[in-house]
């Protein structure tokens, strides 16, 4: 179409170009602080030719989409980042309940009672019949067998909170597949027809991050187009908008994750709940076998040279420490009751003797095959070693990796984010562009106005 | 690169966190003084502090344990003094009493001073230490000698207690009353009363022969003493060698444990320069834009 009225026309789009702009300027202001938000843009393309003997005559221009800037490639990697980074903080939450149980610095630990138990046997060997010696020596096992159940009872409380916590990733796991089942609802149908979805899309793709955080997913499309969500294992967590829910249960000793009736808790391996579990069945596990491997060892030793022994009343020693096979930590409680009945002495010698006293105090350097070849004190500092190591690995894979998510989500930031100072750069354009156009309409005005004029005239 | 308002604030906030940590980390190290205080603060040096705590531990006890051997040992040293004065004491009286110019009125005088001697080590054999005998080997309860019958028998046993004064090394605190008193080498208080009984009834060549086991016995007093001797002075050795090893001990648990103050405090101060410049910098974050400017 030619002439003044087509003109106008194209006037007229410019104006409704420049309000649409303005318009999008306006949503991407209004969203500057939502997190996820990628900032939309209006792309205008010249509007259909006319051919004329003399040329092409165009039609002014129009909008050819609203589309949200984002990069596909980036917002992958960043799933993966965030499922790494998840799997250390996992590992870093429980380390953080771990380490303070394994404290040396307060110097009330089990090593200082296992030192203050040999050194009390030490001194009563030094003057076995003391009565306030023995009196001592009794105290200090009880004081030492407290102690490790303590520690061992911390250790069950540490496990107890990874579990609930466990049940609230896996509640959270739950309530994300189903919200973002519920956008698919409404999403697919517009990405279908070759939208983009928009604000929509973003919302879907934090959920998919805070997803990615928590346990290793992986994210395809089948050929209608439904998103397919898998775990890492490749089993069916969602798909389009059915989601199917993971399901808890805690025994006495593990955790048992299962989706769709099948145990599924060892194929985590990624996410805070990947971190989790590998803590649980690691470094955690480790230490509790640790340590009731070193009470166990404790116990044999001590009560096999206590029996080895007479008590101030020149009967064979007794029982010393008592324990349950397979909770020694839990469960190790001093089996002597009276101090008259500590044998101090080796059989046949008189009340001044105490060589057994010494003996048991001698099992301090006692290298012990059962623990590697250790003396208690060495395997326990061995455990303070692994605790210290793991937790010293963890953070610092957790620094690193936070790093790297940070660089990612910056450069994310980067294409995506909105930026007031552009904005108001686009703002200026389009009301520059309105302006004309404005004004292009008021000189067409006066063209028709001319136009009628010839008519009366 | 584009910088969009959320990189920046994300960006900020996530710098002034590190500069955060780092200064609290440091400002803790300050005011606890420690460096080490989880494992995970140095795995290695928190593991050797485990035994080095456990080594000081130990080392404590044995000075103790040195206190009381010291005790028992000088009190069993003084008592061999006296019993080895009493001996030559004994021996003095006895060679004047055996010599012929001292008539027998003479020879019965002394024969009761001798007893009163006797009488002296008889005491001397029983000495205890909060009550317990210290001549009767492990049979502390008892005293080293009985004489019911009619002649001292050792009734101890020859378990002398032991005291451990450093890894591995064992001092004898005491020595048998059976070694001292009647050692069958010389058997000073049997020998010394059948001196006595001998001089009392006149009869001079028995006196000689009894006079003669006494000498003896004053001999295995001597190889007593030198064995008590030497445990004081092994005591003393390891009183100083222990010495050492604390010392050295406590300056390994510092440089493993303490935070060296000095550095602590200058990486405090600049982390806290960091801080206050990154606070400022906050503070002009996102001042403006180009809508401020917009008529």
């Amino acid at each position: 179409m030619g002439g003044i009225f087509g003109a106008l026309q194209i006037g007229l789009r410019n104006l409704s170009n420049a309000q649409a702009g303005i318009f999008v300027v306006n949503e991407n202001v209004a969203n500057v602080n939502v997190e996820g938000y990628s900032r939309r843009r209006v792309i205008y393309q010249p509007g259909p030719y006319e051919q004329r003997p003399y040329g092409l005559i165009g039609s002014g221009a129009e909008i050819q989409r609203i589309e949200s800037v984002r990069d596909v490639f980036l917002e992958a990697r960043l799933l993966l980042e965030h499922q790494a980074t998840g799997f250390f903080a996992g590992q870093e939450y429980g380390v953080t309940q771990l380490e303070p149980i394994m404290n040396i610095s307060s110097g009330q630990g089990v090593s200082d009672e296992m030192s203050k138990f040999f050194d009390a046997f030490l001194e009563l060997a030094s003057d076995p019949s003391s009565l306030s010696l023995r009196q001592v020596a009794l105290a200090q096992a009880d004081a030492l067998a407290s102690r490790i159940r303590t520690t061992a009872s911390q250790l069950g409380a540490v496990e107890e909170n990874l579990k609930m916590r466990t049940q609230d990733l896996v509640n959270d796991v739950n309530g994300l597949l189903h919200r973002i089942a519920a956008i698919n609802t409404k999403l697919q149908p517009m990405l279908s027809l070759g939208q983009d979805g928009g604000p929509l899309y973003d919302e879907r793709q934090k959920l998919l991050n805070e997803l990615a955080r928590k346990i290793d997913i992986q994210v395809q499309t089948d050929q209608s187009g439904n998103m397919v969500l898998t775990t890492g294992s490749g089993r069916l967590l969602l798909m389009g908008d059915e989601a199917n829910e993971l399901s808890f249960e805690a025994t006495a000793s593990d955790v048992i994750i299962s989706l769709q009736g099948e145990d599924i808790t060892s194929e985590i391996q990624k996410g805070e709940l990947g971190g989790l579990l590998a803590f649980q069945t690691g470094t955690l596990s480790s230490v509790r076998d640790s340590l009731n491997t070193l009470t166990k060892e404790l116990a044999d030793a001590v009560n096999a040279v206590h029996q080895a022994g007479v008590d101030l009343d020149g009967e064979p020693g007794g029982v010393f420490f008592s324990t349950v096979a397979g909770q020694e930590a839990r469960t190790i409680s001093v089996a002597v009751m009276n101090f008259r009945d500590i044998a101090a002495a080796e059989p046949g010698a008189g009340i001044g003797n105490g060589s057994n006293a010494q003996a048991i105090a001698d099992l301090r350097d006692k290298e012990i095959s059962e623990l590697g070849g250790q003396t208690l004190t060495e395997y326990f500092s061995q455990i303070v070693f692994e605790v210290g190591l793991a937790g010293q690995t963890v953070r610092s894979s957790l620094d690193l990796q936070t790093q790297m998510l940070r660089q990612l989500e910056n450069q994310r930031e980067s294409v995506s984010g909105v930026s007031l100072d552009e904005e108001a750069i686009t703002l200026i354009q389009l009301q520059r562009s309105y302006e004309a156009s404005a004004r292009l309409i008021r000189v067409l005005d006066t063209l028709l106005e001319e136009t009628i004029n010839l008519v009366r005239s | 690169m584009r910088i969009s308002e959320n990189s920046m604030i994300q960006d900020y906030l996530k710098n002034l966190e590190e500069v955060r940590e780092r200064w609290f980390d440091w400002n803790s190290q300050v005011s606890s003084g420690k460096k080490l205080r989880k494992p995970s603060d140095g795995p290695s040096e928190s593991s050797r502090l485990v035994r080095i705590r456990d080594e000081f531990s130990r080392i404590n006890q044995y000075m103790r344990n040195l206190s009381r051997a010291d005790s028992k040992l000088a009190l069993a040293d003084s008592t061999l003094n006296s019993v080895r004065n009493l001996t030559i004491q004994a021996s003095e009286k006895a060679s004047f009493a055996l010599t012929g110019t001292t008539s027998q009125t003479g020879r019965e005088a002394i024969a009761l001073e001798l007893r009163g001697i006797l009488e002296n080590l008889e005491a001397l054999a029983s000495t205890s230490q909060d009550g317990l005998y210290i001549f009767s080997g492990s049979r502390v309860d008892a005293p080293p000698l009985d004489d019911s019958g009619g002649s001292y028998v050792y009734q101890g046993d020859d378990r002398v207690p032991e005291i451990e004064i450093a890894p591995g090394e064992r001092v004898q605190v005491s020595v048998t009353g059976g070694e001292i008193f009647t050692n069958p080498a010389g058997d000073v208080m049997n020998s010394l009363r059948r001196l006595i009984d001998h001089l009392e009834a006149g009869d001079i060549d028995q006196a000689r022969l009894a006079f003669g086991e006494l000498q003896q016995g004053g001999k295995a007093i001597d190889g007593a003493r030198f064995k008590v001797s030497k445990g004081i002075t092994q005591v003393e050795n390891a009183r100083t060698r222990l010495q050492d090893r604390l010392q050295n001990l406590t300056q390994e648990v510092s440089s493993l444990e303490d935070a060296d103050m000095a550095e602590a405090i200058s990486r405090m101060v600049q982390a806290e320069t960091a801080l206050n410049a990154s606070l400022q910098a906050g503070a002009r974050l996102r001042q403006g834009n180009l809508f401020d400017f917009l008529g």
